[in-house]
């Protein structure tokens, strides 16, 4: 058993680099409480609002400087046998103790500051209750690898400290999901080519959708501009406004076509994925350094999606859900864009083992979920939105126009919605434009609920939904008896099930 | 390789839906007509202030509407709150734990022994009075699949958990 080296023993400060790190940090937060003010100071650049600009900004800085200094001087850290001991705070001390055996992942990460000054900030991460991560925000290189090998040693060498709450197996777990040490073979590697697909195929309605509010602001003022003309002009202007808003729309859609772009390009500039015995390993972005790791135990749940022009690419991006508390949920989703189907299927292997189509049995699920839907999306806004606006004039009556668009999609969604069901597991396709697919392992399921609307009752239909540590999977409007027989026998698999579900 | 030299009969395997379930305390129907009658109660007494302290011109016709929809509303709940009732139950198997609810839309959540991280035993101020607990069982499948059985005669209710912990801590030997 070797004992630490003295330097970790002692009580210690993070790199000065850390009052950078909190600094810029502090800053943000400043600024960012602070913009409603600075939007107004925008809006009416006549008002004496320089003073309070300026005001802001000198004290933004002022506090953050102070607030950085006293984090950093104000915080200790050391490492004892068996657990790491920090110590923070000014007039209220607080003291925290991690014991190793409840770490779960250690990683460093870096973002632009930290690779100027070659540190990485340290994330201990313990899985379980909220509030339970601990970031070590800046340390050298060597210090961190000198902590985190000796965490790991120590993990190994006091394996039975809570023997009572967990299981043998699990030890092994925790130490399997600290990132390995040696990485393993490169997976899935997006080139520039791949990437810039990933980026052309992203969800642009979305980031028009951020900006939709502003142009809905234009054409008010447009109404606004129209009611006050006299009525030949109007035909004029009316011809004018068509014009700029399409131009505008266009606009909007080029420049959310260049925002997704770059947002690709900074998050997953030379992604890898990287497969090793114990799991996998995400490292991508271009300014900040992230590296995300799963190991095969603690996946709980696999999806993949494209959308229509990723499927013209034949890209999918793919998602590892991992077990983690519901605060951290999407913080520990792997996700790995510009997958192909290659790589989705090398994936599938490891989380299901002999994954062969002939085992299944596949399902649709009841058509009259096409009704529902043109209900809930169609008829109900199509009548609100068309009374309102018929209350004006005659064109509300387009809006019913509505109701056959929805039906449309709404046969389609139903059309591709399959599941197919085998001893082992589960696995659906669905989506409407694009493709979804998850797949899920019944021993993996933690929970199972089975939900009835009044309607579904009349039906004799019903919606089941298995719950596991990774997010949920949910089968709509499937037959009551099957959604029964489905129910019971998925219970009887998890509760014969040996294996841990992580 | 979990089951696939062990070909089963779907037809021989337990059924839930044919499991007994057992009911919620009858005081707890109390409670709940209680916390209903508080909520409509209070409503009254923030629209009657309103009526008195303020000046706003309502006509008559409009306060005809407001009382009759108050008055629907309030029967409509304590019709709801007697079905919810009838309709909650839960069923101990061997293996899972079973709560159902839901007038309109009805949900039956079952969490095996073997997914349960934890089980508390809860009790408000009015529950106290009336000697109910309730127990919350939570597994790892976010909040959710958490089950919360309301209502239970505070025997019950200790007795419950620790059948529960008892069959948690032997699956996990």
């Amino acid at each position: 058993m070797n004992s630490s080296p003295s330097s970790l023993r002692e009580e210690t400060r993070q790199s000065p680099v850390a009052i950078i790190i909190i600094l810029q940090r502090l800053f943000v937060i400043i600024i960012k409480s602070a913009w409603p003010v600075l939007i107004f100071y925008f809006i009416n650049p006549e008002s004496k609002f320089e003073y309070f600009v300026a005001l802001i900004g000198i004290g933004a800085v002022a506090l953050s400087t102070v607030g950085s200094l006293i984090s950093y001087f104000n915080f200790y850290f050391r490492l004892e046998e068996t657990e790491l001991v920090m110590r923070s705070g000014l007039f209220n001390k607080t003291f925290r103790t991690i014991p190793f055996d409840r770490i779960q992942t250690i990683s460093f990460t870096q973002n632009i500051i930290h690779r100027i000054f070659n540190v990485v900030q340290l994330d201990l991460d313990t899985a379980g209750s909220s509030g339970s991560e601990l970031a070590i925000k800046a340390l050298s290189h060597s210090k961190a690898n000198e902590i985190k090998s000796f965490i790991l040693d120590r993990k190994e060498a006091f394996p039975t400290q809570h023997e009572e709450n967990e299981m043998p197996q699990k030890l092994e777990d925790t130490h399997q999901s600290v990132i390995p040490e040696k990485p393993g073979n490169t997976l899935l590697h997006l080139s520039i080519k791949d990437l810039l697909k990933v980026g052309v195929s992203q969800n642009h309605l979305r980031t028009v959708g951020i900006m939709v509010a502003f142009i809905f602001g234009l054409t008010q003022y447009a109404e606004d501009l129209l009611s006050k003309e006299k009525e030949e002009e109007i035909w004029l202007l009316l011809f004018g406004s068509v014009v700029i808003i399409t131009t505008l729309i266009v606009l909007l859609f080029v420049a959310a076509f260049f925002l997704s772009l770059i947002n690709t390009v900074l998050k997953y500039y030379n992604l890898r994925l990287l497969a090793s015995e114990r799991g996998y390993t995400i490292t991508a972005g271009l300014f900040t350094k992230t590296e995300q790791s799963a190991q095969h135990q603690k996946i709980q749940l696999l999806e993949w999606r494209n959308n229509p022009i990723k499927r013209f690419f034949g890209i999918y991006t793919l998602y590892l859900k991992q077990a983690a508390s519901a605060a951290l949920n999407r913080k520990r989703t792997l996700v790995v864009p510009g997958c192909y189907l290659s790589h989705i299927k090398a994936v599938r292997a490891s989380y299901f083992s002999n994954f062969n189509t002939a085992d299944f049995s596949e399902y649709a699920i009841s058509p009259l979920i096409v009704g529902r839907i043109v209900l809930y999306l169609g008829v109900v806004p199509a009548l609100i939105f068309g009374t309102l606006y018929f209350l004006k004039t005659w064109w509300g009556l387009l809006l019913l126009g509505w109701i056959p668009v929805v039906w449309f999609f709404a046969r389609i969604y139903y059309q591709k919605w399959r599941y197919a069901i085998s001893s082992k597991g589960v696995y659906l396709t669905k989506g409407f434009l694009g493709q979804r697919a998850a797949i899920l392992l019944w021993y993996k399921v933690q929970s199972v609920k089975l939900k009835q609307s009044p309607f579904q009752r009349r039906k004799d239909l019903a919606t089941l939904e298995f719950s596991t540590a990774g997010g949920n999977l949910t089968l709509p409007y499937i037959s009551l008896t099957q959604a029964e027989a489905l129910r019971d026998y998925v219970l009887y698999a998890v509760e014969r099930s040996t294996n841990d579900w992580m | 390789m979990l089951f696939q030299n062990n070909p089963i009969d779907l037809t021989t395997l337990p059924q839930l839906e044919d499991t007994p379930m057992e009911r919620l305390s009858p005081a707890y129907l109390t409670v709940s007509y209680l916390g209903t009658a508080i909520f409509f109660f209070m409503l009254a007494l923030v629209l009657t202030a309103i009526h008195f302290f303020t000046d706003f011109d309502v006509p008559f016709r409009v306060k005809l509407v407001i009382i009759s929809a108050w008055l629907f509303l309030f029967l409509f709940s304590l019709w709801h709150t007697y079905m919810d009732f009838q309709l909650q139950g839960f069923a101990i198997r061997e293996r899972d734990l079973t709560y159902r609810s839901g007038v309109f839309f009805r949900s039956t959540t079952v969490i095996p022994y073997n997914r349960i991280q934890h089980a508390e035993v809860k009790q408000g101020p009015i529950e106290r009075k009336f000697d109910l607990q309730r127990l919350e069982i939570y597994s790892a499948g976010g909040a959710g699949s958490d089950l919360y059985i309301p209502g239970l005669p505070g025997y019950r209710a200790d007795q419950l958990r620790d059948y529960i912990i008892e069959k948690v801590g032997k699956h996990e030997q």
